[in-house]
């Protein structure tokens, strides 16, 4: 809220350079800089290093020596349980004790093409490469008498294995799924996109946490002004540690304030194959298995990739449905609440005479025992998620007996109520993407239902449909991509034309916004 | 009930509206948007008071009645 | 790079908003049924007088040739007589716009919540107005899009479920009023709904393609399409005096709708119509009404900051408009006077300035073609 006492916008930026200013100062100190060069002598840099990490146990130092000529000494550092040590064993402790070959004059340039067998061998002057490499897995090689050390990569750390994501499982179609290595992930895509174009480029977010990330689209199709749109907002981005890629989504989102998002998410390498072969960006982050792809489109709340690995007529019954979901979830408890309140005449007089009597003796309003019954679905929605697996069955008797049976009887909720609450959080179920949006706008619509029935009910209806007509993703709305609502398009999103439909036309005119150049596909 | 929904009404306008687009805004337009919100609030709150402000339909009717002598 | 702001709306989507805002408040209203069994025939000569005036409509905007339409006004009235021009304008758009919350607030009224007070309903209504109008009108034209499917697939649906008990001899006697009487309502209709299009003036300039001459005359058949449907549904249904004895005609003739013997007093459908359609008349009354306000206090671009003080003065406006429901349709007998010099004098003299400063430009280039070099 707005708060009189607040500071103005300029004291409040001068307080955050400040603090920017002080941080940048103490990393200094650690020498992560930018500018900070190593010094010629081996002694000080050696001296420097263990300074920077002292008090971190898993630095172990590897002191060696050639057999040949004495005055050669290395200091090896690396973070133990990060490397391979047999990698460092072959690659660079055995070719830098046994090798008899006199070094040039130019040792670490030596060294890394004539001595060590090590398959990546980086040279560098800068601190801050030898601090991210030792953190990232890397060994460091300190030379005597050069400013130069030898980044060596020996990374071999545990993970995850190449699973099916949980929350994105399908019936029958690929089951490979990203994990948290960045470099895993991109091998994963590029296994499925054989081509020149695929480009990749890298950047880090994060000033603590350094963390790699890439941008990887199709060069030929992709849209140069989305593409940056994207970078610029990237570019802005200036924050301590980025952990997931959601941090990214929010940083760069259109519109701060709606419930809707603007960036695509996914686990499965193959949806994000076949998005990049629609001219979308993906941006992929080390260490989370979520990857980002933009722009997103609404109808893509209501897609699954499994859509194009079954049969027409199923996927296009079962996105219909998703659709269908998606409306009765967010309208069936203001919808009943509207009934029960206001236009009772609306319901046959039957249904009306059992319902008054089920409601006969019920202590609260129709619109806050509503309110109330979705507020406990959503309590026993969210434990179920993160309750572990020995207390389910308890729990989900003690839901479906003491909540729904118990409080029935006891007069404290009527039964069609629960019904209601039912039906809302089952189809609630049929899009897991929108979970929140669903949550923010079902309460919308059901105040507005409570307060003015069905006509309130319908203007909280307009409201949300001119909100998502406002929607953007990067510079492209989410409703009319192409710029305008044609029925043909909503024909081509609200079910799947079969495949041999879309060689004989343009696949997806719509996307041509999307996709700089559309080459119409050709039937061979 | 109703005056809480008008201050509520007014007040939300202000703060969501007109404080974060302050600066956008020049100073006569910025005197103009408070003066007409003051004065459409102070009408409709007297109205709800009770003060007997004249109808624009019946001043159309009378305008009327007295121009085309309907 | 295409946000919905970058295409420009296209000469059809202006038709389906034409039709949208004529449907707008006759859809629960009624059309005036002071004739009753004659009322479809008035509707027919209001729409052939309709037809010159709406002439003038497109001839001004040929005139202007696509530039905006109050920069044109400014530029051919010059300084103080164009302000004015402007000001009689906006002030008759805003008044629309307030009329018709009013309308849709003591329909709600009368109809289903008589002990809610009005002016909660008129600021949700109006906020959501405001909200279509500020999303500009590009937005507005994609909502009119659905909208008018929406409007058009309930009134289908109202007509197919009253036709069991629609009597055609409740058209009977054809011609019984006498021809005064007959123009009367004419003119009555003319005003109030097909005049009120001079609300699209400002707004024809958005259509980049299409000539306006089109547009107003294709608005013009399928809106009076549209509302002979209504008017021959409510007297094939109702019967002529129940007709003109009701206050909401179209919402009566919803009540005795039924669907199969299970599904009855489904009125609240006709309210769905009533809605969508209000909110695209009011949001297109505020859109010009706020054009042409920023005109005035020279802010061309940044429509969304005078917004919520339109807003406001609506809202005054629509609590002050009336009294009660009964003056609010006796006024409807007021309103074609009141409209008159809004809907045709202005219009005609700014037509006729467009002419003379068309015809002297011509001439002046004439005379520098002719000039010796």
């Amino acid at each position: 809220m707005w708060n009189p006492f607040r500071p103005k916008q300029e004291e409040k930026q001068k307080r955050i350079d400040e603090a920017l200013s002080r941080s940048t100062e103490r990393s200094k100190a650690t020498g992560q800089s930018q500018e900070e060069v190593l010094s010629p002598s081996m002694e000080e840099n050696c001296r420097r290093f263990e300074e920077l990490f002292r008090d971190n146990d898993t630095i172990i130092c590897r002191k060696i020596q050639n057999a040949c000529y004495p005055w050669l000494e290395y200091r090896l550092y690396y973070s133990d349980g990060m490397v391979n040590t047999s990698l460092l064993h072959d690659g660079v402790l055995r070719p830098l004790v046994e090798s008899n070959e006199k070094p040039g004059r130019d040792l670490a340039e030596s060294l890394s093409k004539q001595i060590l067998t090590a398959s990546d061998v980086q040279i560098s002057e800068k601190w801050k490469d030898v601090c991210d490499g030792v953190t990232y897995g890397d060994a460091i090689l300190f030379l005597p008498h050069s400013s130069r050390a030898l980044i060596l990569s020996a990374k071999n750390f545990q993970l995850r294995g190449v699973d099916e994501p949980e929350n994105e499982r399908i019936l029958s179609g690929p089951r490979e799924g990203f994990n948290e290595s960045l470099l895993n992930n991109l091998t994963l895509i590029r296994r499925r996109l054989r081509t020149h174009d695929l480009k990749l480029k890298f950047r880090t977010f994060g000033r603590r946490t350094q963390t790699k990330a890439c941008v990887c689209y199709l060069d030929s199709l992709v849209n140069k002004n989305i593409l940056k749109l994207l970078e610029d907002r990237l570019n802005n981005i200036d924050i301590d540690g980025v952990l997931d890629t959601n941090y990214l989504s929010e940083l760069t989102r259109d519109s701060a304030l709606s419930p809707f998002r603007s960036t695509g998410y996914t686990e499965r390498p193959d949806v994000v194959a076949a998005k990049l072969l629609e001219g979308r960006i993906a941006i992929f982050l080390d260490g989370t298995p979520v990857v980002l792809t933009v722009p997103y489109l609404f109808i893509e709340n209501f897609q699954s990739s499994e859509d194009y690995y079954l049969n027409f007529f199923y996927t296009s019954f079962s996105r219909m449905l998703r659709i269908l979901g998606f409306f009765m979830t967010i309208t069936v408890p203001g919808f009943y609440i509207a009934i029960v309140a206001f236009h009772h005449e609306m319901l046959p007089t039957p249904l009306l005479i059992n319902i008054a009597s089920e409601r006969t003796g019920v202590p609260l309003p129709a619109a806050a025992e509503a309110f109330i019954m979705l507020i406990v679905f959503d309590i026993l929605r969210e434990t179920g998620v993160r309750m572990p697996s020995n207390v389910g069955q308890a729990l989900s008797i003690v839901g479906a007996l003491v909540i729904g049976q118990a409080a029935v009887e006891a007069r404290l909720v009527a039964a069609p109520m629960i019904i209601i609450v039912g039906i809302t959080g089952i189809t609630a179920l049929l899009v897991p993407r929108m979970s929140a949006p669903i949550i923010f706008v079902r309460i919308f619509i059901l105040i507005g239902a409570s307060v003015f029935g069905l006509f309130g009910m319908m203007l909280t209806l307009c409201t949300l449909f001119i909100h998502m007509l406002n929607l953007d993703s990067f510079g492209v709305s989410q409703l009319t991509p192409s710029g305008k609502l044609q029925f043909q398009q909503i024909k081509d999103m609200a079910i799947r034309a079969p495949w041999w439909k879309m060689i004989q036309l343009p696949k997806r005119t719509a996307w041509s916004t999307i996709r700089q150049k559309t080459p119409p596909r050709r039937k061979e | 009930m109703i005056y809480v929904i008008l201050v509520v009404l007014f007040a939300g306008i202000l703060c969501i509206d007109y404080i974060p687009r302050r600066q956008v805004m020049t100073r006569p337009l910025r005197l103009w948007y408070l003066g007409v919100c003051l004065f459409c609030f102070a009408v409709l709150m007297l109205d709800q008071v009770g003060v007997p402000f004249p109808r624009i339909g019946t001043v159309l009717i009378w305008m009327i009645q007295k121009i085309f002598g309907v | 790079m295409k946000t919905i702001h970058d295409n420009p709306v296209s000469s059809r989507e202006m038709v389906r908003m034409i039709i949208l805002f004529v449907f707008g408040s006759s859809v629960v209203m009624g059309v005036n049924p002071r004739t009753m069994q004659d009322a479809w025939i008035c509707l027919l000569i209001a729409a052939a007088i309709s037809v010159p005036v709406f002439f003038i409509y497109a001839r001004i905007m040929h005139l202007m040739d696509g530039k905006d339409f109050f920069t044109c006004v400014l530029d051919w009235f010059g300084g103080i007589p164009g302000r004015i021009v402007i000001a009689l304008l906006v002030w008759y758009y805003l008044y629309l716009a307030a009329v018709v919350v009013r309308n849709f607030s003591e329909f709600m009224e009368i109809v289903a919540m008589p002990e809610t007070p009005q002016i909660p309903m008129m600021i949700s209504f109006l906020l959501v107005s405001a909200y279509l109008c500020k999303s500009r009108i590009q937005v507005i034209s994609q909502w009119s899009i659905v909208g008018l499917c929406i409007t058009v697939g309930i009134m289908i649906i109202t007509v197919l479920s009253t036709v069991a008990s629609m009597r055609p001899q409740n058209l009977l006697p054809i011609l019984e009023h006498s021809p005064p009487v007959m123009m009367k309502s004419s003119f009555e209709i003319f005003a109030f709904p097909f005049a009120e299009c001079v609300v699209f003036l400002p707004l024809i300039s958005a259509a980049k393609h299409g000539s306006p001459y089109k547009v107003f005359f294709k608005g013009l058949f399928y809106s009076t399409l549209v509302l002979m449907v209504i008017i021959l549904r409510n007297v094939l249904t109702l019967g002529p005096q129940l007709m003109e004895a009701e206050y909401f005609p179209s919402y009566s003739c919803a009540r005795i709708m039924e669907i199969g013997s299970f599904l009855s007093r489904i009125e609240g459908t006709i309210s769905i119509n009533f809605i969508v359609s209000g909110l695209t008349k009011t949001s297109l009354c505020l859109y010009s009404g706020a054009l042409g306000l920023a005109k005035l206090l020279n802010v061309p671009n940044k429509l969304d900051l005078i917004i919520m003080p339109i807003f406001l003065f609506v809202l005054m406006l629509c609590a002050l408009s009336y009294t009660d429901a009964v003056q609010m349709f006796n006024f409807l007998d007021f309103y074609p006077f009141y409209a008159l010099p809004f809907q045709v004098i202005v219009p005609v003299v700014i037509w006729l300035v467009g002419e003379w400063k068309a015809h002297s430009k011509k001439t002046s280039s004439v005379q520098t073609a002719s000039q010796p070099s």
